[in-house]
């Protein structure tokens, strides 16, 4: 079990928002790109998520049917979402082809817009707990032997 | 954890009968050591209230109870089971003074002691 | 611990304080995964171990239990609650201050009784 546990299992907490926000704003900024019908379209970014299990023998393993008490959460990996897009009628723009298609991201803003409001929720409530977590350590300092 | 047990020696400490004269000042008085911290007489009712030397004398005894007092209210905060947290505060802050006097009166009765050791004959 | 600490009381506040920190760990992991899919929340027990560990006169035979929350999942198949996961990390702290001040009082008790009344009292 490690000295300071709460905290860096909420600074993963942090880091996983915090990467969450910036695919979100990613996608958001891209979603009125358009490329020619041959090209693939921008792909949305997706954050894979996974929580990090406990050490056996750490903190809560004692008995219970889950074992010891997990350490947070890990960014697994950045998914692309499909390259298909939508395609769009639009002649005047330089990249249309010979129909006047051209190929627009699929990205839904208020998809984007939920996830925006989740990924600063869960940011806002690590850094709730890390301040918690301070002040229990604050008492424990206070400990007069 | 027992304090340490002072209360046989309270009688001898706390003379029921009342001597008047005597305030809480050193053995330098003329009457018995003991005395020095004797009663300070009756109620300024002059009636039969409890005498300081009472008083100090039930404290001392106490102080085996209180600390269990608390101990016990300790134990229920520990497994979530006390309602009302102020309990156990004013529980430990009352064994904490009635130790504090207990070891004060030592203290005070064992330089007392070494004193009238001390005089000379 | 050594004897001088191995009274149920002190013990007792000892296990509390390790099973409030396994709380609020749980809720640090819990608040962690608020946004990873198919996470399901741990709850963490302690009090009725203690309890019952006290009841048999040795607290440190508490065990700390971990099972998982039977709370309805959302669509991503994550079932914490935030409101009562920040809760019971208030709620947590708070009770390990609790359990902080008491072991403070113990040790003052100790203090006082080897040393005499402090000054500042």
């Amino acid at each position: 079990m490690g000295l300071f546990d709460p905290i860096s299992t909420a600074i993963t907490g942090v880091d996983a928002s915090e990467t969450w926000l910036n695919a979100v704003s990613d996608n958001i900024a891209n979603m009125n790109d358009v490329t020619s019908t041959s090209q693939g379209a921008y792909q949305e970014r997706y954050v894979e998520m996974q929580a990090v299990p406990g050490q056996a023998g750490g903190t809560g393993s004692g008995t219970g049917s889950d074992g010891a008490i997990g350490s947070g959460v890990a960014v697994t990996g950045i998914a692309l979402g499909s390259p298909q897009g939508v395609e769009e009628h639009d002649p005047t723009n330089p990249l249309a082809d010979k129909n006047g298609m051209v190929r627009a991201a699929n990205i839904d803003l208020g998809q984007q817009m939920t996830n925006m409001m989740l990924a600063q929720r869960g940011y806002e409530a690590n850094l709730a707990t890390i301040t918690q977590a301070e002040s229990a350590y604050q008492a424990a300092l206070g400990l007069q032997v | 954890m027992s304090i340490i047990p002072v209360s046989a020696s309270s009688a001898a400490l706390f003379p029921t009968t009342e001597t008047s004269q005597v305030g809480l000042a050193g053995p330098t008085t003329p009457t018995s050591p003991t005395a020095a911290f004797g009663a300070e007489g009756t109620t300024a009712a002059g009636g039969t209230g409890d005498s300081f030397a009472n008083v100090l004398g039930n404290a001392i005894d106490g102080v085996q109870s209180t600390q269990a007092n608390a101990d016990n209210l300790a134990t229920q905060a520990a497994t979530g089971s006390l309602t009302n947290v102020s309990d156990y505060m004013v529980a430990a802050e009352e064994a904490n003074i009635q130790t504090q006097l207990t070891a004060a009166v030592r203290n005070n009765a064992l330089q007392a002691f070494q004193q009238i050791m001390g005089m000379q004959l | 611990m050594s004897d001088v600490f191995g009274d149920v009381a002190t013990s007792a506040i000892y296990q509390a304080m390790q099973g409030l920190w396994a709380e609020q760990q749980s809720a640090a992991n819990n608040i962690a995964n608020i946004n990873t899919p198919n996470f399901k929340a741990q709850d963490v027990d302690f009090e009725s171990s203690l309890a019952q560990a006290i009841a048999n006169g040795d607290p440190s035979q508490m065990q700390v239990t971990t099972t998982p929350s039977t709370a309805p999942a959302d669509q991503i198949g994550n079932n914490v609650d935030l409101a009562s996961e920040m809760i019971d990390s208030q709620k947590a702290g708070m009770q390990f201050q609790t359990m902080v001040d008491a072991m403070n009082a113990k040790f003052q008790l100790l203090s006082t009784a080897i040393n005499g009344p402090s000054s500042a009292g």
